[in-house]
């Protein structure tokens, strides 16, 4: 925290999403603001006061965790304008940072940052994968590398894959779809990248709000959301045009029916004058 | 006689069923609330002539401070105009349900397009 605001004169919004950014159990929502000040300066002045004194022994405890945050800032402990400069880098445009946002908008760094995980991992998973048979015992202590630390380097696994000619294919791959990127001496510098939709072992987990789609697509997107589906809709019509069918073939039966049972009154009024006769006879 | 009783039978069901389908396979889930929201600009209303907010979210909202309806627009335009975002908002500060939420985020984008 750069500098410790007086929790007495924050806002109650503010307080609320100081105390949800700091995973404390909020209040019941009609609570006066002092209750929320209180539980403020219970939680989040101590743990202030903690970093502040035991700087050694935390910087102990950051050494190991220090590969991963350097690549994964944690939200909560950004300022607003870091928070801001994070969101940007990973494509997303936020607007204002005020009390009512943040907590939103650390939310959704979180969920990016995951998701940055989940490539990585696939990547790595990938690059296993297209590895030589020669090499498999490299690769396997790689693996062990890969198991215990969570984030693999990328360029160790580049340089591998430069390493080995039958890997041009792949290396071209790469270089073809990302033009711009620096290449390192090793090989190829990979970045960060979209997620290709429903590929092998990279199912979609996050839909992007702001992936690019054409405006027709996206008008075409919000008339769907609130109309039934199309299948439905066929469903329907099949379902309507079978009960008129059948209405309309009762009735033509009906019809039938009456007529035929007319014909037959007239033959049995026949055959009864018939009788008589025979009888008169 | 028959005849004619039993053809007047048929066409009232197929009348009856053609007026219960047609509507049924047009629906739309927008409501008269949404309508009215939407039709013209929200001047002074209070915020449970929002679509989707009613007794109950519109006194949460009020108790967060949001009293008219302009205020939650401005909590909608500080997002950017996200839906999604302005839902998980209105879920998490009122406790509102999926469908309540995004009715009242339709709404208000709805109402931006016409207004801002």
């Amino acid at each position: 925290m750069p500098f410790v605001e007086e929790p007495a004169h924050l806002f109650k919004s503010r307080l609320k999403s100081d105390l949800v950014a700091h995973n404390v159990a909020l209040p019941p929502a009609a609570s006066k603001k002092a209750v929320y000040v209180e539980l403020h300066l219970k939680h989040i002045d101590q743990k202030n006061a903690a970093d502040f004194s035991s700087d050694e022994e935390d910087r102990a405890g950051e050494d190991k965790k220090d590969p991963e945050d350097a690549e994964m800032p944690v939200p909560s402990c950004l300022t607003d304008e870091d928070l801001k400069a994070t969101l940007r880098k990973h494509g997303v445009k936020p607007g204002p940072i005020t009390a009512s946002t943040r907590v939103l908008y650390e939310r959704k760094l979180h969920k990016l940052l995951q998701s940055d995980r989940c490539e990585r991992l696939n990547e790595a998973d990938k690059a296993i994968l297209y590895s030589d048979s020669e090499e498999e015992e490299k690769q396997q202590e790689k693996d062990e590398d890969l198991g215990s630390e969570k984030q693999p380097d990328p360029s160790d696994q580049t340089q591998q894959e430069s390493s080995q000619p039958p890997q041009e294919p792949v290396k071209d791959a790469f270089k073809d779809i990302l033009p711009d990127s620096k290449t390192t001496p090793t090989g190829i510098y990979v970045t960060r990248r979209r997620p290709i939709k429903g590929a092998a072992q990279r199912p979609v987990q996050y839909s992007y709000p702001d992936s690019p789609v054409s405006p027709m697509t996206q008008q075409r997107r919000e008339v769907e959301r609130y109309l039934v589906p199309i299948h439905i809709q066929i469903l329907v019509f099949i379902i309507v045009a079978c009960v008129l069918y059948l209405i309309y073939v009762n009735v033509e039966d009906s019809l039938s029916y009456w007529s035929y049972g007319e014909d037959r009154l007239l033959v049995q009024a026949e055959s009864q004058d018939a009788d008589v006769d025979y009888a008169q006879d | 006689m028959i005849r004619t009783r039993s053809r007047r039978v048929g066409e009232g069901l197929v009348c009856v069923c053609v007026c219960v389908c047609v509507p049924a396979v047009r629906m739309s889930t927008t409501s008269q609330k949404h309508r009215d929201f939407v039709g013209e600009p929200m001047a002074d209303k209070p915020v449970t002539a929002l679509s989707g907010i009613g007794e109950t979210l519109g006194k949460k909202l009020e108790e967060n401070g949001f009293d008219k309806a302009y205020v939650v627009l401005g909590q909608f335009l500080l997002l950017r105009k996200d839906t999604e975002m302005f839902t998980d908002w209105l879920k998490d500060s009122i406790g509102a349900n999926s469908r309540q939420a995004s009715s009242c985020a339709q709404c208000l984008k709805e109402w931006c397009d016409a207004f801002l």
